[in-house]
């Protein structure tokens, strides 16, 4: 019986030196920041003098902040239109990929490589893209007859590129979660349904689909919450430098970053955050709850 | 149709291939750019292929401007966070598999929950607290909100879970000590995902920008990224250094790729399996 006591001891104790201090670590780097952030929405703080409680003061302030507005709504917007466009590229791109048999190695490689190169030398490349002097993309239209259009630099339409770009970095990404899932479908389905004659359309839209909608609908949401978060493309494709001027695109992390940084109103920013963080949490019950109708 | 199906097969490989190009593109671009002479940069109609070599634009950027110490940093950074997420992943993982232990379910689950909040939405206190900390401009201080993984712990535990219990316990019955049982068995039968694990991190952790932005103040201590941007937004009219500058910040994290490829894909791969 002591050994027993022992070696239960000897296993708390083990556990409780392991999971402890990483909690801890969790605690410190998330937990607090997270309900320190929810608190402060409640107040004024502007670091210079202790935080003042101010009810709901910076939420009714959300309601008539017309940047604020105008980033929810750029941010909804590339969110979706990059959601959608992204996912059906990938579903398209790694069904073709996934007929080459021994090619698909390799292409899903070269489609994986914006995924791997960093946002910030992402956006250099593309605004030297961009360029409207010397950029290749200009050139290439006029080189068709088409004209050059001034990439970066109309205020209200920024937002094309930074989708462009968001997409172009994002595909590879998909593509090799899609991939894998297709590879996981047993080919026995498609040499049934091809004995039936079926042609490639029906299987896609009978087989192919119904099986990948549990892997496109946690995609959809985890890519919708990835683009609702965009903010190093939109920083960095729109800061204006010298010589060549260029218009903000405003998104979510972009206020929240301003109000908390710039102008240091450290409660503000918490309110947009606890904003943010409300509709994450909304999108991630509604794919639980999708997920619990499919099953 | 033999020819139907020939037919079909061009046009799905013209098809990705076309997409291909797309997608590799603009590195080329920007690396031919950053290999040409600034005269050449201003040429139209552009020239494709740099006509001669011209390294003065690394030159530029690598003594100049101090990339070569913004890499440094970047690079002791993301190492700072791959070791520490794989120590408390690997640890806590582990233990989260193999042990039971009051409290273990809600622990873990409370973990797990902090993976759905985007740093963005935290980071404002998180800057409270180092500034309290007075850890600004201090390598712990940026590669603090990256010390903790917690898909990272789900991933371990995930594969530790596999680990058969009676290796664990027949160690214990020759009388090894937990803490050797970690090391000496567990460790390495984990070192496939602990590698794709490192990797994820490492790119992670290369790239972190918004964090950086925010708690680095003084030159000596950027990152890459962070440098790259300053410098391409003060000196966005020499084209050449820029692209330099973005190729040199881009090549690590490409090396890392094409060596361990295999590793990175498996490891993307079973982060969009979990699900």
């Amino acid at each position: 019986m002591p050994f027993i006591q022992q070696a239960r001891r000897h296993h708390y104790l083990f556990a409780l030196c392991t999971v402890g201090p990483v909690f801890l670590l969790f605690l410190f780097i998330r937990i607090i920041p997270v309900i320190r952030t929810a608190i402060l929405s409640f107040t004024d703080y502007s670091l210079m003098s202790r935080p003042q409680f101010t009810g709901l003061y910076n939420y009714l302030k959300l309601l008539t902040d017309e940047n604020f507005r105008i980033a929810l709504l750029n941010t909804s917007i590339l969110a979706f239109t990059c959601v959608t466009v992204t996912l059906s590229l990938a579903l398209l791109l790694s069904v073709l990929m996934a007929s080459t048999e021994r090619a698909s190695g390799l292409y899903s490689l070269i489609y994986f490589i914006p995924v791997v190169i960093p946002w910030v030398p992402a956006s250099v490349i593309w605004r030297w893209i961009l360029d409207p002097k010397l950029g290749i993309l200009n050139f290439l239209l006029s080189s068709v007859g088409l004209p050059g259009q001034s990439w970066l630099q109309h205020p209200h339409q920024n937002l094309i590129p930074v989708m462009i770009v968001a997409v172009w970095k994002t595909l590879g990404y998909y593509i090799l979660v899609f991939f894998v899932g297709l590879r996981n479908i047993p080919p026995m389905y498609y040499d049934a349904a091809e004995i039936d004659g079926a042609n490639a359309r029906r299987r896609f839209f009978l087989i192919t689909l119904p099986l990948m909608k549990p892997i496109v609908l946690f995609s959809v949401i985890m890519a919708i919450i990835h683009f609702f978060n965009i903010f190093t493309l939109a920083y960095s494709l729109s800061s204006s430098p010298q010589g060549s001027p260029s218009y903000e695109t405003k998104v979510l992390v972009w206020e929240i970053y301003r109000n908390g940084f710039a102008f240091h109103k450290m409660g503000y920013a918490s309110a947009q955050a606890v904003f943010l963080l409300i509709v994450v949490v909304v999108l991630i019950l509604v794919q639980f709850r999708t997920i619990r109708y499919d099953t | 149709m033999a020819g139907k199906a020939k037919a079909a097969r061009a046009a799905t490989h013209a098809l990705l291939a076309l997409g291909s190009v797309l997608m590799v593109f603009p590195f080329v671009w920007m690396l031919f750019t950053s290999l040409k002479s600034p005269s050449e940069i201003l040429q139209v109609p552009p020239t494709f292929f740099p006509r001669r070599i011209d390294p003065g634009n690394y030159q530029a950027v690598l003594s100049i401007q101090m990339f070569s110490r913004y890499i440094l940093n970047s690079f002791i950074i993301s190492a700072i966070s791959v070791a520490s997420v794989l120590l408390s992943s690997m640890v806590a993982g582990y233990t989260f598999a193999k042990f039971k232990f009051p409290l273990r379910n809600l622990l873990f689950t409370v973990i797990l929950a902090t993976a759905i909040m985007p740093f963005e939405v935290y980071m404002v206190s998180i800057y409270l607290t180092i500034r309290s900390l007075h850890l600004f401009d201090t390598y712990l201080g940026i590669a603090f909100p990256i010390l903790i993984m917690s898909f990272g712990i789900f991933f371990i535990r995930q594969f530790a879970l596999s680990v058969p219990d009676e290796l664990l316990d027949a160690a214990r019955i020759d009388g090894a000590s937990e803490p050797w049982i970690l090391l000496r068995v567990a460790v390495p039968l984990c070192v496939s995902p602990l590698l794709a694990l490192a990797i994820f991190t490492f790119t992670d952790a290369w790239g972190f920008f918004i964090w950086p932005l925010v708690v680095i103040n003084s030159k000596e201590m950027f990152t890459v990224d962070l440098g790259l941007n300053i410098f391409h937004r003060k000196f966005y009219v020499n084209h050449g250094p820029v692209a330099a500058g973005a190729v040199v910040a881009i090549l690590p994290l490409l090396v890392v790729f094409a060596v361990l490829r295999r590793r990175f894909m498996e490891g993307i791969a079973l982060t969009g399996i979990k699900a």
